[in-house]
């Protein structure tokens, strides 16, 4: 089978990865990359632990085909923040207590960090909306919509 | 300590997705592995043939019921096996295991593995 080189923008650097056909973009990120940050759930688009931010857009990165990427720039979770600085969202999860085994947490941060870039002042509903792709069994998304709430500076 | 807002102690490595969970270890040496299973409910196995998947370049070993202990498991009832012996009791009965160098490669030694299976009659309601 044929590999495809792809070049790729994740996180400010740039990679160029051969990449075969049927490879999703979650596998080339965690296993060719080393972003394990990016989590392996279930792998058909359900649980949003794979989430990652894809030219803009929030995206299923096991839905992805990694091929289709080249060109693209990429935010994973390790992208957000400097250092081990950590943004307001995510001191604010620190703080509300959103994260239980944490499993869906990188996932629930980037599709709020992408819910408030384009909408600073999300009602309750608008938050649950956003956070549709991603699933969390531990929390019941309670203290994880108040931590999103709190950094919009609404209670 | 009652009464007080209690930070979980690694709360901040999990927003940042440092948090190192079984999946996320790699080791040196460390091998990836998989399971072939039945697509069958209920089927005798005539022939499992793995020649093709043990040439694969990666493939480190393969196991069937040629290669398992004569041991049963089980929470309640000890009547499993640890792989399927005489015939496959439901769909997804794991029948082989392949451990290889990477996920890909443990794939497509999966798909190479030719099993014989023979259909039997099988409830499905009742």
């Amino acid at each position: 089978m044929a590999y495809v080189r792809i070049n790729m923008n994740v996180n400010h650097d740039e990679y160029q990865v051969e990449v075969k056909p049927h490879w999703n973009l979650l596998y080339v990120l965690r296993k060719k990359i080393g972003l394990t940050g990016v989590k392996y759930g279930c792998g058909t688009g359900e649980c949003g632990t794979c989430t990652v931010i894809l030219d803009g857009k929030i995206v299923h990165s096991c839905l992805k085909l990694a091929a289709q990427c080249d060109g693209s720039e990429i935010t994973t979770i390790e992208g957000l923040g400097v250092g081990s600085q950590l943004t307001r969202l995510q001191e604010a999860f620190v703080r509300h207590g959103a994260t239980q085994c944490g499993y869906c947490t990188p996932g629930m941060i980037l599709a709020a960090h992408s819910l408030l870039e384009a909408n600073p002042k999300p009602t309750v509903q608008e938050v649950r909306d956003a956070l549709t792709g991603n699933l969390c069994r531990c929390t019941g998304y309670q203290k994880i919509i108040e931590a999103i709430m709190d950094v919009t500076g609404q209670r | 300590m009652v009464g007080k807002n209690i930070p979980f102690i690694d709360a901040s490595e999990m927003t940042r997705g440092r948090t190192v969970y079984a999946s996320d270890t790699s080791l040196p040496g460390m091998l990836e592995g998989g399971l072939l299973r039945s697509p069958h409910p209920h089927a005798k196995i005539i022939n499992i043939d793995i020649s093709s998947a043990e040439q694969l370049p990666g493939v480190k070993a393969i196991i069937t019921r040629k290669n398992i202990p004569n041991v049963k498991f089980g929470s309640t009832i000890q009547d499993d096996t640890v792989l399927a012996i005489d015939k496959v009791r439901h769909f997804g009965e794991p029948v082989a295991g392949v451990a290889a160098l990477d996920e890909d490669i443990v794939e497509e030694a999966l798909s190479l593995i030719r099993v014989e299976y023979e259909e039997i009659p099988a409830v499905f309601d009742a």
